[in-house]
């Protein structure tokens, strides 16, 4: 095991630097810095470079760089240049909201997800099938912003049921209110992870109930909804696991799209002001916090695996020279 | 017969693919006895896996068992069963084992569980988890397993091929069956293993008296083994009777064709496989005569044109070949030497 994460690490810290040169040579290269947010076109010449140097952009880019590489090695994200306080707590003190959000949104899709497309496989080509499928092509198509307004105009416009914005009404701090709030983004969110999983969900299943033990599961005298539960199911949730360790990132990292249009206080909507803001800073943490995740999220999947499936298992075990 | 557990009559069973009616099992009508052994022998393709998945209701869409078949099991018509009737005979009254014990047991699932599920399923509350166990314990001993406590507890993937197709026996016998189907049980195994295996399915037969339906396409896993061999091609039963009249006496083209083509240690290695020519007829559309008649070395000219009778000539030994019309000119048959190296 030690060999593995040894391996593990050193994949992860080149992965890493890899991220962090890129995404800083983008930020880079995109046009315009946050200077503009100061600097006025009355300002005399001098003004402007003070402003530039306490800004710390009078230096190359380059230098910016190996600065902020050398600290970030440390833990110290720095602070961001437009809000003059520490990344890493901004950060930090908008992760509960995020995890809330994105994880109730995950358990969703799954609770739903895994029966519909049990069913769905089970009943291939019928009118069962047809509809859950129907729904799931459904959930694909239509962009999440898009869904999203119509529910805010239903369910907030017209109804007057939930309410449109926020995590919280003004004054109000309740886990029911606070519900309240989440229904709409969590629904959003979890129709469209929901459409990709019911449809690998049905493809799996459909293709191991082709398999040999089940046929030999129902010559035991074991029942259709038997074996669908008990015999099919783990089996056709081995590949789940993986996307739902890819999906791990965006648990913290929250959703731009989701965040924004519901005004959730959380991380994605930080992350896109401040990419609005060109606060690099902060948008390096992001980046980097989202790549580590990803990674880990990988890794954290195939460890799962191994728990889920024994062969893959005594796979690992051998590699190791148990 | 008097003794007589599962009686076919007259079983057809078609699969209705996009391309047309795949005729598998045409017409056929064959028994089996009590705590004998009686053996399905043909090729791929011949029929005798679906005529199996027939017995056990097992035949799924686009496949179709058709009007006018019977099938009596015990007395009772099975093809009448309900979905809820097939469940409670699946597994208690009939045991099926498959070709592949690999594929055939679910690799998630430790075999302690997939041996149980089967008395688990026809167990009416008398039995405790732990009596259960206990029966799995029996039955993995019985099969000659060492230390089956440990045995309960593996994955399908920790044990040998023969280790799993005797977990797939203790697993079929562990309600005590009255008929085993055994669907090519070992041609997945190496040769030393098919012989324990073979071996096996006769002691559990002695001990606990199944019938059992051998389906091979090998006609030396079951000379030893077979109290009746059933020959089937494409659908139909071409001969059937005891294994000594089989083995002796064999009176089709295609039964010698089998039998040269078992491969022999007492001729000369220089020698080749015999193999038969050809393949076996479009099912979709089939010969309106005899269906070997493509590929029979004594094909006559009536062969082409009409289905042979089902001829017995006696004591249950049963042939529908032309050949043995008395009108057919058998001049140059080898009846005698059972077709071997006629040449």
């Amino acid at each position: 095991m030690l060999k593995i994460i040894l391996k593990k690490v050193a994949e992860v810290t080149v992965v890493m630097l890899l991220i962090s040169i890129f995404s800083f040579a983008i930020i880079e290269l995109a046009p315009g810095d946050i200077s503009s947010m100061y600097i006025s076109a009355d300002m005399s010449p001098e003004e402007q470079e003070m402003v530039m140097e306490k800004l710390g952009l009078n230096k190359s880019g380059t230098e910016r760089y190996i600065e902020w590489l050398k600290e970030a090695v440390k833990g110290n994200w720095g602070y961001s240049i437009s809000y003059k306080l520490p990344v890493a707590d901004m950060l930090v003190k908008r992760l509960p909201s995020t995890l809330l959000l994105m994880g109730t949104s995950l358990i969703v899709s799954l609770a739903m997800s895994i029966p519909l497309g049990l069913i769905a496989g089970y009943k291939k080509n019928t009118w069962v099938d047809n509809a859950i499928s129907g729904f799931a092509y459904f959930g694909m198509s239509i962009p999440s912003f898009y869904f999203g307004m119509l529910m805010i105009i239903l369910f907030t416009a017209i109804l007057h049921w939930l309410p449109s914005s926020g995590m919280h009404s003004f004054g109000v701090n309740t886990p029911w209110d606070t519900a309240k709030h989440m229904i709409m983004p969590v629904m959003t969110m979890a129709l469209s992870s929901m459409a990709s999983k019911v449809r690998y969900v049905r493809a799996n299943t459909i293709g191991q109930l082709s398999e040999e033990y089940v046929l030999a599961a129902k010559a035991k005298g074991t029942s259709g909804m038997t074996i669908l539960f008990r015999h099919v199911l783990k089996n056709t949730l081995l590949p789940i696991i993986t996307i739902v360790g890819m999906n791990m990132a965006s648990m913290v990292t929250g959703s731009f799209i989701i965040e924004s249009l519901f005004g959730w206080p959380g991380i994605g909507s930080f992350a896109m002001e401040a990419i609005g803001k060109q606060d690099y800073p902060i948008i390096m943490a992001y980046i980097m916090m989202s790549g580590f995740i990803l990674v880990m999220g990988n890794f954290i999947a195939d460890i799962l695996y191994s728990f889920a499936d024994p062969r893959i298992k005594r796979g690992v075990d051998a590699a190791n020279g148990k | 017969m008097k003794n007589t557990l599962v009686d076919v009559k007259n079983l057809s069973v078609s699969y209705f693919t996009y391309a047309g009616e795949v005729q598998s099992v045409r017409g056929i009508s064959f028994s089996v006895e009590n705590g004998k052994t009686t053996a399905l022998v043909g090729e791929s393709g011949c029929g005798k896996s679906v005529t199996s998945k027939a017995l056990m209701g097992l035949i799924e869409k686009p496949g179709k068992i058709k009007e006018g078949s019977s099938i009596q099991f015990g007395g009772r018509e099975v093809l009448n069963f309900t979905e809820a009737e097939w469940q409670s005979f699946r597994g208690q009254e009939c045991s099926m084992i498959f070709q592949d014990a690999l594929v055939s047991l679910n690799p998630t699932m430790k075999i302690g569980r997939q041996i149980a599920e089967n008395l688990e399923n026809h167990n009416d509350g008398s039995l405790s988890a732990g009596q259960i166990r206990q029966r799995a314990i029996e039955m993995l001993e019985l099969v000659g397993i060492p230390d089956p406590d440990a045995c309960l507890e593996k994955y399908p993937h920790e044990l040998s091929g023969g280790m799993r197709q005797r977990v797939m026996i203790a697993t079929a016998m562990i309600t005590n069956p009255s008929l085993l189907i055994a669907d090519e049980p070992t041609t997945a195994l190496d040769v030393t293993i098919q012989a324990q295996i073979l071996e096996l399915m006769k002691d559990l037969q002695k001990k606990l008296g199944m019938g059992i339906i051998m389906i091979t396409h090998d006609l030396g896993v079951v000379a030893d083994m077979a109290d009746n061999i059933i020959v089937m091609y494409a659908g139909k039963i071409v001969e059937s009777g005891k294994n000594e009249d089989i083995f002796y006496d064999p009176r089709h083209p295609y039964t010698w064709a089998l039998m040269n083509s078992v491969p022999r240690l007492d001729l000369d290695n220089k020698e080749e496989l015999v193999t038969i020519e050809g393949t076996i007829p479009d099912m979709i559309h089939p010969p309106k005569g005899c269906a070997f008649c493509s590929r029979c070395p004594y094909a006559m000219n009536v062969c082409a044109e009409l289905i042979p009778e089902v001829t017995d000539l006696g004591d249950g030994h049963t042939v529908a070949c032309w050949l043995n019309d008395p009108r057919a000119d058998i001049s140059g048959v080898p009846f005698r030497t059972g077709g071997a190296h006629h040449e």
